[in-house]
């Protein structure tokens, strides 16, 4: 049995990966903003798996620090950190706040929360931290380019500590990549024929990646192939495609 | 976004948003609106040609669970509900042929399964629901807090308002074994005389070979769970390759289909068949509806009261005989007299009928036609849920509350059904 956290718990891909866990009979600790989503998360949770230990903490965005205590207390094993939105282009037009907000959902509130349990598993001398970017942390596209350019953040940031801990074998960090997927981050958004992967489908290619210490993994696991295309393409006909 | 239905009659692009749990989204969206669970339904109940299809599968969370009173989400399926009462040692009341379906399409369309003559259909065992409704926002309705829209709701084929969630109540869980037992028929009075003494069992549906040579023969299967633990069998079902257009259907298939199934039934006198496997027979390959290549295919489910039930069903099968048709799915099975009450609910007391028919056009469209000056001389009607094609005067005729259910409606809700049979 694992202790395992889940920071943006509410998330339609850590509800999913949660109930992964919960399977496998691991102690789960929630993390969320939403009061009341998170207490209609714990419930429907408590009735699928009777009997299993679920705690459930909520954390306020602009005051961490009690957070951050409680979180460097104890040991752990796994930790997920799914905190972040998505805002198009066209949605932050003449709009610095809304830009503001989603560097800070995408950067600052999960890098509080990635440094303070890379500091852990430091002392502690094991652990897997998982953070979700983004297959548009890729490739900068002209439709989602700064919540592309705030997951690109986490490539760096996690290479980086990877490099810094290396001579630790027993602690891996992975940056999950999911391609679109069928959650509330496009709830009310009409996607046309975009095809979207199901929560489930891909929290299990989180889980499994994860438990493998996989430094990055795509999920679904076809946008490795898709991405990589992309990536070598020359940026002439890059900037030519229109999606 | 590309939808269509079970049936695949109408595989098209349609305006689709996702929705979770934000009433507010619901004033922002094109209109009208009509929500989609697992698109289970055969006909075009729940595809909306203007405005929005709003796809509520992610709306599957368990809300409550109190005793034996479940709530949960509408987006979450039967096969989810099934496993998770279980637990609690509890179970689903009412099941469908499959697992599939959410629990929001169960009540929008007030299904019905092989209990029906002791338990009725789903819409018995709801005791309140939250729905959204464009004048009020988020409201409960139950048999005491707005009865009209409760009952107009149960039924209500999604247009009284977006179904939220649903609190029912779950039955006792007996065990995860039936045992079945098969009975020849030769006609239809055979079965008449087998369904009168199958009352007491819990569950029973037939079969009908329409190949045979005689007329109206069939397998009748009835069965009770034994309060036995098998352990459960996980093995994933097969799967039918979805885009294989090529069309298997034909009468020489299907006769020699239907006359293998018959024998091999007959065989088996006596057996103890998964739950699961028996509930959702339709659940054993992905896809099959795919079998019937591009075009789709029908299935025409009718219920006649139980006076002339058998020289109606009598009448069917003589016109599929002359017609030369040809099916794999036929089934009867008699209704009990318990009413949900919903305005406008398909079972009634008496002896329903349901047959998949291939989509070969103007052929397919006259022989429903027959069927429906059949049904509707008898007092019958046809299931909404399975329909793609009814008049509206037959509809009208069959489905006497119609009137004061559009006057229920919510006008920000409608669907290709619901323009072409109560007028918007």
């Amino acid at each position: 049995m694992s202790k395992i956290l889940v920071i943006g718990s509410t998330s339609g891909i850590a509800n999913e990966a949660i109930k992964i866990w919960l399977e496998q009979g691991n102690h789960i600790h929630l993390y969320a903003r939403n009061h009341d989503k998170l207490k209609m998360q714990v419930a429907d949770l408590e009735i699928r798996f009777p009997g299993h230990k679920i705690d459930a903490f909520t954390f306020e965005a602009n005051n961490l620090s009690k957070t951050l205590d409680q979180i460097s207390l104890d040991n752990f094993d796994i930790a997920l950190i799914t905190v972040g939105e998505l805002k198009y282009s066209d949605e932050l037009v003449g709009q610095i706040q809304v830009s503001e907000k989603l560097i800070n959902s995408n950067i600052q509130i999960p890098l509080a929360f990635a440094q303070t349990i890379l500091e852990k598993y430091k002392t502690q001398g094991y652990g897997k931290l998982g953070i979700i970017g983004s297959v548009a942390g890729d490739r900068g596209r002209g439709k989602n380019y700064l919540y592309g350019a705030s997951k690109a953040f986490w490539e760096t940031y996690l290479e980086g500590a990877r490099q810094e801990i290396w001579k630790n074998k027993n602690i891996s960090l992975s940056l999950i990549k999911p391609g679109p997927t069928n959650t509330a981050m496009v709830q009310g958004r009409e996607l046309g024929n975009l095809r979207l992967a199901k929560p489930e489908a891909v929290a299990k290619v989180i889980v499994n990646g994860m438990e493998r210490g996989k430094s990055v993994i795509y999920a679904p696991k076809i946008f490795q192939l898709i991405m990589f295309i992309f990536k070598i393409m020359p940026i002439k006909i890059f900037n030519r495609l229109s999606f | 976004m590309r939808l269509t239905s079970w049936g695949n009659l109408s595989l098209d692009d349609y305006q689709t948003f996702f929705y979770d749990f934000n009433p507010n989204l619901l004033a922002k969206i094109p209109k009208p609106v009509i929500a989609v669970g697992a698109s289970r339904s055969y006909g075009d109940v729940g595809l909306n040609h203007l405005g929005s299809n709003l796809l509520t599968t992610n709306l599957n969370r368990f809300i409550n669970l109190d005793g034996n009173l479940v709530t949960a989400q509408a987006g979450i399926n039967f096969a989810e509900l099934e496993k998770v009462l279980n637990l609690h040692k509890l179970s689903l009341p009412v099941r469908p042929g499959t697992s599939y379906l959410t629990l929001g399409g169960a009540v929008a369309n007030d299904i019905h399964g092989k209990n029906h003559h002791l338990q009725g259909s789903f819409g018995c065992h709801i005791k309140s629901m939250r729905i959204w409704r464009s004048d009020s926002g988020v409201i409960e309705i139950s048999t005491q807090r707005e009865p009209d829209l409760f009952f107009a709701t149960i039924g209500g084929i999604g247009l009284t308002g977006l179904i939220i969630d649903v609190t029912f109540e779950a039955t006792e869980f007996l065990g995860n074994q039936i045992k079945v037992e098969n009975l020849v028929f030769s006609n239809l009075s055979e079965f008449n005389q087998i369904n009168q003494s199958s009352q007491n069992y819990e569950t029973s549906v037939s079969w009908v070979n329409i190949s045979g040579k005689k007329n109206g023969n069939g397998i009748y299967s009835r069965g009770n769970t034994v309060p036995e633990f098998a352990k459960k069998i996980t093995k994933a079902p097969i799967s039918y390759p979805k885009n294989l257009k090529l069309n298997f259907i034909n009468s020489t298939s299907i006769k020699i289909f239907n006359n293998l199934y018959q024998n091999l039934q007959k065989s088996i006198k006596i057996s103890l068949v998964p739950a699961g496997k028996y509930y959702f027979p339709l659940d054993g390959v992905n896809n099959w509806n795919q079998v019937y290549g591009a075009k789709g295919f029908y299935q025409y489910q009718s219920v006649v009261p139980e006076k002339n039930a058998y020289e109606v069903t009598e009448e069917m099968l003589n016109l599929m005989k002359e017609e030369k048709t040809y099916s794999f799915l036929t089934v009867l099975k008699s209704f009990g007299d318990k009413s949900s009450g919903g305005l406008l609910s398909f079972p009634m007391a008496g002896l329903t009928f349901a047959i998949d028919l291939q989509n070969q056009g103007e052929a397919t469209l006259k022989l429903m036609n027959q069927f429906d000056q059949i049904i509707q001389r008898a007092g019958g009607r046809v299931y909404l849920a399975k329909d793609a094609r009814m008049s509206r005067e037959f509809f009208e005729s069959s489905y006497p509350n119609y009137e004061k259910f559009n006057s229920l409606r919510d006008p920000y809700f409608s669907s290709d059904l619901s323009r072409r049979l109560l007028g918007f």
